[in-house]
């Protein structure tokens, strides 16, 4: 009572006048004033950090939102929960009151400086020169406005951005926006996750099937929102994610459709998901995407990608503004009976049927299988030699290049 | 012959820097030959491998490639159009670190020949001194105006050697790349073939691990990536054959006693040029402009 020391508060750092609350205990303050530094001087990922900081003020924006994640609940009512933003995890307690404490904050506050060493996710411009691609470290994170650009998701283990660039481009331009001769001409756009472990496949089973869950991929995916936020109002960006870069935009869009974002004018395509493509057309459907005919092209042995084949059919005839039709989803299932799935469920069918269980009348949820069956008898005569073809070209691509592509 | 067990491209552990991956056998590799507007290269050059994951290889149709006739490559050079390219040829090798840690490295290798559209008249490239001027020309226009803001991105040429193992003027060097912490090195060879016509034998080292792992050059080191590119380097032969050689002895004669600079600088970039290589203020604007 009678020291010298005067009394502080604990600064607060929003919801001051309007929404609730949000203080910061003294040990991350200097973290904190570190980050806002940053973030005036103009490094977007501080800028995204102290927003997302900020918006605590407005309740715990979204129980839905995919980087908040729950701790433990305490005695008392108080509660801990995590936020992951770019460069920074922040452990942050509810209290009793209503309001938002930031306890701790965890940042890399060199993160522009790990992006440039391409430890961190980031932006980078890559453009086609003497026959090998050539990539350029975006600074302020943003898609070239100009039109029509496309931007590649890439996955994330092809090795450094330079690679990446290259090693990527095939699959690029297979995207029905887009051919191999327009990315050479005008470069594209590539948004690099920099990470020792696949995305989805088998290997990550849990996380192919749920993409929204894999955290390790969070700052990426908040980077890339933050890219897709900002080009929404150039015409016609066309974003195509090829293998593990499917999670990282199902992410991403979920992101902008919690936040309720539209982006109308874009077109997005995934060559070849490690990452359930049921996922990520709900969401596309949410941000109001225009979907081509084939929004996503899987190998006849790419399990996952193929997995939730059926689901994404039905999704796509049910949207209203998807111009997807009866004939295009028979033609899918026809396309899906061929695929590995396809095949051990006809196969399924088939025994059921020989061995006489299928005497009685099909019940609903066979009725997939039953179509696929019907997909893969069609496909089985004359088709058994494609079958054999596809099989090869996906297995063992470079024999296939060699001695069979153009000879059947 | 490279030990595939030992060096085998199944990633089946993490990689302990520092680590020297090993790529395909020089001496096993066959010499490929191919004929560039009537000239005939030849080169030692393993087989194509691109690893883990699959990369194009470029291989000509015939050992004859007739430059003017294929088709013509887009490069994102200078607006100046001053450059005509044609691919030849391009391999991926790739690099194994040992005990399965899997490919961590690989080159990428390919030839291709250029023209100058606007090369002063009544000049072949033959002379050194054009030759020359051809080789300043080409980096000006395809390096030397990329800056990253305000900054030079390349350096070119940098450690010049002349060749004289060939019987025309030939040079070796690397262009660096300098933009933050991705180091790219890239070695290019080149000679004239015809009066217009210049090869360009270019490799770059590229990592296929992340950079977490470790820096090629640095942990991951070059060591043997460098000597079998040496090794394809030497082995590069010319040979004019029984075609018209006039324009070559002519140009030698007017040449004289002229040789290729044995000490060539990097060149003072940004620079921006104009189709004819002299310095202009219209494509500075277009440029600036542009980025």
């Amino acid at each position: 009572m009678f020291s010298n020391e005067t009394f502080t508060r604990e600064l607060r750092i929003a919801g001051s006048t309007a929404g609730k609350p949000v203080t910061i205990t003294p040990q991350a303050e200097p973290i904190y004033h570190e980050l806002v530094k940053k973030a005036r001087k103009g490094n977007y990922w501080a800028q995204t950090t102290v927003n997302g900081l900020h918006q605590l003020a407005s309740g715990r924006l979204h129980q839905n939102n995919i980087f908040i994640k729950p701790g433990a609940v305490h005695r008392g009512g108080t509660e801990e929960f995590y936020v992951i933003l770019p460069g920074c995890k922040a452990t942050v307690e509810k209290l009793e009151s209503d309001t938002f404490r930031v306890l701790y904050l965890e940042a890399d506050l060199d993160f522009f400086e790990l992006q440039k060493q391409e430890i961190k996710p980031g932006l980078y411009s890559a453009s086609h020169k003497d026959d090998e691609w050539k990539t350029k470290f975006k600074r302020n994170g943003s898609v070239d406005k100009i039109q029509e650009r496309r931007v590649a998701i890439a996955d994330s283990n092809y090795g450094r951005v330079d690679e990446t660039a290259d090693a990527i481009f095939e699959n690029l331009s297979e995207a029905p926006f887009t051919t191999g001769n327009t990315l050479k001409r005008t470069g594209y756009d590539l948004h690099y996750t920099p990470q020792k472990e696949n995305i989805g496949r088998l290997q990550s089973y849990r996380y192919a099937i749920c993409p929204l869950d894999d955290e390790r991929i969070h700052e990426s995916a908040i980077l890339l929102a933050r890219t897709m936020y900002n080009a929404r109002k150039i015409e016609g960006v066309g974003w195509i994610a090829e293998f593990g870069g499917s999670a990282v935009l199902t992410q991403a869009m979920k992101i902008l459709a919690g936040q309720n974002v539209k982006l109308e004018d874009h077109t997005v395509y995934m060559h070849r998901p490690t990452t359930s493509p049921n996922e990520a057309i709900k969401q596309a459907h949410k941000l109001g995407l225009q979907i081509e005919r084939n929004f996503s092209k899987s190998d006849m042995t790419d399990w996952v990608g193929n997995q939730s084949q059926l689901k994404v059919i039905v999704n796509r005839l049910k949207d209203a503004r998807d111009n997807y039709k009866w004939s295009h989803a028979a033609i899918d299932a026809i396309t899906y009976g061929k695929s590995a799935q396809g095949l051990a469920a006809s196969g399924v069918a088939a025994v059921a049927y020989l061995s006489g269980l299928a005497g009685m009348a099909i019940s609903a949820p066979a009725i997939p299988a039953v179509l696929t069956l019907v997909g893969a008898v069609a496909v089985s005569g004359a088709g058994a030699l494609k079958t054999a073809n596809n099989a090869t070209k996906s297995i063992a691509p470079k024999f296939h290049n060699k001695h069979i592509k153009g000879r059947l | 012959m490279r030990n595939f067990l030992k060096y085998s491209g199944l990633q089946l552990r993490k990689v302990e820097t520092p680590v020297t991956p090993v790529g395909p056998d020089f001496e096993s590799a066959k010499r490929k030959k191919i004929i560039i507007d009537g000239a005939q290269v030849s080169l030692i050059l393993p087989r194509h491998d691109s690893g883990r994951r699959k990369k194009e290889k470029l291989e000509p149709k015939g050992d004859h490639v007739r430059v003017g006739y294929s088709s013509r490559n887009i490069s994102n050079f200078i607006k100046n159009e001053a450059w005509e390219s044609w691919p030849i040829l391009k391999r991926v090798w790739a690099f194994y670190g040992s005990w399965f840690v899997g490919q961590l490295a690989n080159i990428n290798f390919s030839i291709s020949a250029y023209r100058w559209k606007f090369q002063p008249e009544n000049t072949s490239v033959f002379h050194p001194k054009i030759f020359e001027l051809a080789v300043t020309h080409f980096l000006n226009s395809s390096y030397g105006y990329e800056t990253d803001e305000g900054v030079p991105w390349h350096q070119a040429p940098v450690n010049w050697q002349v060749i004289d193992s060939l019987p025309v003027p030939a040079a070796k060097f690397r262009v660096e790349s300098k933009l933050g912490y991705s180091p790219s090195r890239m070695q290019i060879m080149q000679f004239p073939v015809s009066d217009k016509v210049i090869v360009k034998i270019q490799a770059s080292f590229g990592q296929t691990c992340p950079a977490h792992i470790g820096i090629l050059g640095e942990e991951i080191r070059d060591e043997e990536m460098q000597a079998l590119l040496d090794k394809v380097y030497c082995s590069v032969q010319l040979d004019f054959g029984d075609i018209d050689k006039s324009g070559l002895r002519n140009s030698l004669q007017v040449a004289g006693d002229a040789t290729l600079t044995k000490s060539f600088a990097p060149l003072k970039w940004p620079v921006y040029v104009d189709k004819y290589g002299k310095e202009s203020e219209e494509i500075k604007k277009m440029i600036v402009s542009g980025q």
